[in-house]
């Protein structure tokens, strides 16, 4: 008893464990808040990866194509339906985009897709912001600009479809849902998004709020392109939905010569129908989503007649990259093995009498984990090289544990003698002080602990408020970490691991100061005042 | 009287000073009966206090032997001697060595508590309290129980701790200079004290220079240069 006693009186007396409580705990909060944001940062590697490109990904790596995909993709969804849940061909392109207002033309990456297979295949839908709140009113089809004017009572209102769609989306959501949805209230129609006015020319009377000018194809614009993020994370957009946006082309050949159009690189105009946020700063601030189709078509992937001086014949309509969705529990990497396996058997009849045979040569069939393994690998190596040397920074902890605990029983020395003369065992005294490293340990790490899952959890409006005093203060840039905010969550079993070692490590620190204790002769102790 | 309970024959100790062995007891050989006070008696560096040690377990011998009721008291591991330090000889030290983070009732409880595991001590706490606080109340401290060694006045502190080394109703007192460190009126309080013990039955060995605190026991024994010089051994 007199060891659990003597322990806790000692931790509340000696002001100097104090410190040794608050190594522990600040080196338990560094540990645990680096590897939840390298874990967590991990973590959203993979979960991006997969929900941008879906189960599996066969691509041929180039800027050409490759053909017989769709003849490809139905023949796998016909042989192998309890595998296949969907899947869709995109084109990768690039390009440039121009608001015709500003008098800025930047870079783009030029993806065409069909939009309800993509929604089916990966999590693209899930980061479209108009669709959310407007269900069904996002299309890369032929469109006009939703303008707000007034109803019949005199207040400003959306056009009839879209005011229909938001009420849907209220009543399916949750009411909390409904409290964070982004009203601007300075726009006076309080619904979430930016629209523009009725055109003055174009009502001539009451201002009927409806869908104005020409019909344009509809392009999804990723949210860093056309908005900008305000420090409490909502993001303010530059643009009407529904404004004309232009996209210019670089078209290839099937033998991947730039593409001579005799006008220049094409161009077209296109309306900016919705924004799209995958949270991967790379993507969101470069990607232009188009109708598939219709960029087929603007690139000349589609079918093409080669001329009789060409060689005559035709080329057959090419894609980029064709995503596959795997129904739940399918293991994606035998279904690879499989597909391979097809589309090997696929191409050998399909080969003879094409112009560019590489180009199907070359198809690859990779799981999503594959496709970014890379990346994924050198953030793994990054998260364990960060965790040893914060691990190992750490072990200072212990060091000041040992050395808090050698001062303790220096001053302790004829308490330690006394507690010989009344009959504890040397055993007994060496286990007072290794119980008052795991009191030290336990107390640390729990305050280490708490601090750090406080901190992680709140990490970005830190990083928010530091940006706030001084934009150079910002520690995470989203254009270096490829993601626009800091990791946030703390794992159950990080944080248990890094507690346990805490406490492992503030014994240990204890150890030499309990051994001295122990050897301490009572006699010796005793013998002076 | 005439029952031996603690007896000593041909006890040799040395301390290493540097390559230099001190010899501080050279054979001494002292028997102390059941109920008897023994004053030890010497100058200082005679050798006393290391016979005190060594007859209540605290040290260990060179050579020679110690025997608790016809027991050798170093024959056998050393946690037979915790044991024997935690029940059956109680210390009162010059310096009244008290734990200064624990209040009067805690320090008296201290043995206590050595001997009781964490169950063991939930169980018997309230008897172990309400001992303690008899002893305290033997030695009139019943109204300071609550108060830090540092609040208290060196008779008191002294008193404490003879009420800590009677805390597990021990076989032998052993006290060490219990008046050393007080005024000649306090030196008498705690002779009175330890003379009440004794007249109930306590059995006393007690070392001191002061042959009027020695003349308090029933016999006095002298050291010099670790050898018995008078009284008998």
């Amino acid at each position: 008893m007199y060891k659990l006693f003597l322990c806790l009186r000692y931790l509340r007396k000696r002001r100097i464990a104090f410190f040794a409580v608050a190594a522990v705990c600040l080196c338990t909060a560094m540990v645990l808040i680096v590897v939840s944001v390298m874990g967590g940062f991990l973590q959203m590697v993979r979960d991006r990866s997969r929900g941008m490109l879906g189960d599996l990904i066969m691509e041929n790596a180039s800027l050409q194509g490759f053909p017989f995909y769709q003849e490809f993709i139905d023949l796998m969804k016909a042989e192998l339906p309890d595998r296949i849940e969907e899947a869709t061909p995109v084109i990768i392109s690039y390009g440039v985009i121009r608001f015709p207002t500003d008098q800025i033309t930047k870079p783009a990456q030029i993806v065409g897709i069909r939009l309800a297979e993509t929604m089916r295949v990966n999590e693209f839908g899930k980061g479209l912001f108009y669709e959310t709140y407007y269900p069904g009113t996002t299309t890369l089809g032929p469109v006009r600009m939703p303008c707000v004017g007034f109803d019949e009572a005199g207040r400003p209102a959306l056009p009839e479809d879209l005011e229909s769609a938001w009420q849907r989306w209220r009543s399916s959501a949750s009411p909390a849902q409904v409290a964070k949805a982004p009203i601007e209230e300075s726009l006076r129609y309080g619904r979430p998004g930016y629209y523009a006015p009725v055109p003055a020319e174009e009502s001539g009377g009451p201002m009927a709020p409806g869908w104005y000018g020409r019909e344009l194809p509809g392009a999804i614009i990723g949210t860093d392109l056309c908005a900008r993020r305000e420090p409490d994370g909502s993001f303010t957009r530059y643009y009407w939905r529904g404004y004309p946006v232009t996209l210019t082309f670089v078209p290839f050949t099937d033998t991947g010569k730039p593409l001579e159009t005799g006008s220049g690189m094409p161009s077209k105009l296109f309306r900016y129908v919705d924004d799209c946020r995958t949270g991967v700063y790379d993507i969101d601030s470069m990607s232009v989503y188009v109708d598939f189709d219709l960029l087929q078509d603007v690139l000349e992937m589609d079918e093409q007649r080669l001329s009789e001086k060409a060689g005559g014949g035709t080329i057959p309509p090419r894609t980029t990259q064709v995503q596959i969705k795997l129904r739940p529990g399918v293991d994606p990497r035998q279904t690879r093995d499989l597909l391979v396996q097809r589309w090997q058997e696929f191409y050998v009849s399909r080969i003879e009498g094409l112009r560019t045979p590489e180009l199907i040569r070359r198809v690859m069939i990779l799981t999503w984990e594959e496709k970014q393994a890379k990346f994924i690998g050198a953030v793994e190596k990054e998260k364990v090289l960060v965790t040893t040397l914060f691990g190992v920074i750490s072990v200072v902890a212990v060091f000041l544990v040992g050395v808090i605990f050698h001062m303790i029983v220096q001053q302790k020395t004829r308490d330690i003698g006394i507690i010989r003369s009344v009959g504890a065992t040397s055993l007994g005294v060496a286990q007072i002080f290794i119980a008052y490293g795991a009191a030290v340990g336990v107390i640390g790490g729990a305050l280490g602990t708490a601090l750090g899952t406080a901190f992680v959890w709140r990490i970005n409006e830190f990083q928010d408020f530091l940006r706030w005093l001084d934009p150079r203060l910002e520690v995470w840039n989203a254009e270096v970490y490829a993601f626009d905010r800091i990791p946030n969550t703390v794992q159950a079993w990080d944080a248990g691991v890094i507690y346990v070692v805490a406490v492992l490590a503030s014994i240990a620190g204890s150890l030499v100061a309990a051994r001295r204790a122990a050897r301490v002769w009572p006699v010796e102790a005793l013998r002076y005042e | 009287m005439s029952d031996v309970i603690l007896q000593a024959a041909g006890v040799h100790k040395s301390y290493q000073l540097g390559r230099v062995s001190l010899p501080v007891l050279r054979g001494v050989s002292i028997s102390i009966a059941c109920g008897e006070f023994v004053a030890i008696m010497g100058a200082s560096g005679s050798g006393k206090s290391t016979l005190l040690h060594i007859l209540g377990a605290l040290d260990v011998p060179d050579r020679g032997t110690v025997r608790f009721e016809g027991q050798d008291l170093f024959a056998g591991p050393a946690s037979r001697r915790d044991v024997l330090r935690n029940a059956t000889f109680g210390f009162v030290f010059q310096f009244y060595h008290l734990l200064p983070e624990l209040d009067v009732l805690e320090n008296v409880l201290v043995p206590c508590m050595v001997r009781r595991s964490v169950a063991g001590w939930i169980r018997a706490r309230s008897e172990h309290r309400r001992d303690a606080c008899r002893v305290l109340e033997q030695v009139g401290l019943s109204h300071r129980l609550r108060h830090k060694p540092n609040e208290l006045s060196g008779g008191e502190r002294q008193r404490v701790a003879i009420a800590r080394a009677l805390a597990n109703r021990p076989r032998v007192l052993l006290a060490d200079e219990p008046t050393g460190n007080l005024d000649s009126a306090t030196g008498r309080e705690i002779m009175g004290v330890l003379g009440t013990l004794n007249r109930q039955g306590q059995t006393i060995a007690m070392v001191t220079h002061d042959p009027q605190v020695a003349a308090c026991a029933h016999r006095i024994v002298t050291l010099e240069d670790g050898r018995i010089k008078s009284g008998r051994g």
